[in-house]
């Protein structure tokens, strides 16, 4: 079925009345409208992703990369002026290692993910690693914004 | 008593007049609610491991005397980079340094672990500037890659 007017009955009984012909013309005139934005609404729905939005103002660094990010782990964020976030709580550096450690620990598989602004300098943010590493975390995922290789 | 029925023909079923413009308005509420919340950056992680500054000389031999040559990369602000002393103009010189150091050190080397590179960014590098040196090496293999940071009583320089 299309959404052609002659196979929808939007009122057809009341065509012998002009002013229910007046309205069911413009109606038709407006189907056409409605499948541009049910178009539209659908290449939304199914183009796009849904992400809590962060807690702390971060443009992450860009990087010719793949993968997928593991939803399940918590996210440590770092802004700009190096302030931490674990999930959606801001923390200090001790409590943000203690947060990921207690995660490792409920759940051995999940990944230590990082999001850290591209401006962040490695004054700000290797100590943080340094801490990561003393609690026996040897390898975390920093992540970025997926960018195309160049050609 | 004369009702709407009145006018109607007998046996005809009733039928509702379907107004389209709540259909239209519910409509273009969800799509301005999609427009805004939706996303188009897609994000991707950049593996990293995490290891010790070395505090040995560039291509030093491994303390299991596998003579596995480990490498410094050291990241300055501004992109200069040096490879164990040599020094590399940009991301754009690395994969081809890496390459070189990595045949160089599987020859050398006796036992089947990868020789470390540590990178050793200074203290005013961007992480984006890190970020790209790491992308890089993934694609220069032969290198066990590790961020090299600094004991907890010296900070980065």
């Amino acid at each position: 079925m299309t959404w052609d007017s002659a196979e929808w009955d939007l009122g057809g009984e009341h065509d012998l009345l002009p002013g229910n012909s007046r309205q069911q013309e413009r109606q038709d005139r407006l189907i056409p409208l409605i499948n541009v934005v049910f178009l539209l609404l659908a290449f939304f729905i199914i183009a796009g992703t849904f992400r809590a939005a962060d807690t702390l103002d971060i443009e992450p660094p860009l990087a010719e990369t793949g993968g997928t990010l593991d939803f399940e782990s918590q996210t440590l964020y770092m802004s700009r002026d190096g302030a931490l976030a674990l999930g959606n709580k801001p923390v200090g550096a001790e409590q943000a290692v203690e947060g990921l450690v207690s995660m490792l620990s409920r759940d051995p598989d999940s990944e230590v993910q990082i999001k850290a602004d591209a401006r962040v300098k490695a004054r700000d943010i290797l100590p943080l690693l340094r801490q990561l590493s003393d609690a026996k975390i040897t390898s975390v995922r920093l992540i970025a914004i997926t960018r195309r290789a160049a050609p | 008593m004369i009702g709407d029925s009145a006018f109607e023909l007998p046996g005809r079923p009733r039928r509702m007049a379907l107004s389209l413009a709540p259909l239209i308005d519910v409509t273009f509420i969800l799509l301005i609610f999609f427009m805004l919340v939706t996303q188009f950056t897609r994000l991707a992680p950049v593996d990293a491991s995490l290891g010790e500054i070395s505090q040995s000389a560039p291509a030093d031999t491994s303390p299991d005397g596998g003579a596995a040559a480990d490498s410094r990369l050291q990241i300055h602000a501004g992109g200069v980079m040096e490879l164990d002393g040599e020094t590399l103009d940009g991301v754009g010189d690395l994969i081809e340094a890496v390459r070189r150091k990595g045949a160089v050190a599987r020859r050398a080397s006796s036992s089947d672990q990868l020789p470390v590179l540590s990178l050793e960014p200074d203290g005013d590098v961007d992480l984006q500037l890190l970020i790209d040196a790491l992308t890089s090496l993934s694609k220069a293999p032969g290198f066990a890659v590790r961020i090299a940071m600094p004991k907890e009583d010296t900070p980065a320089p």
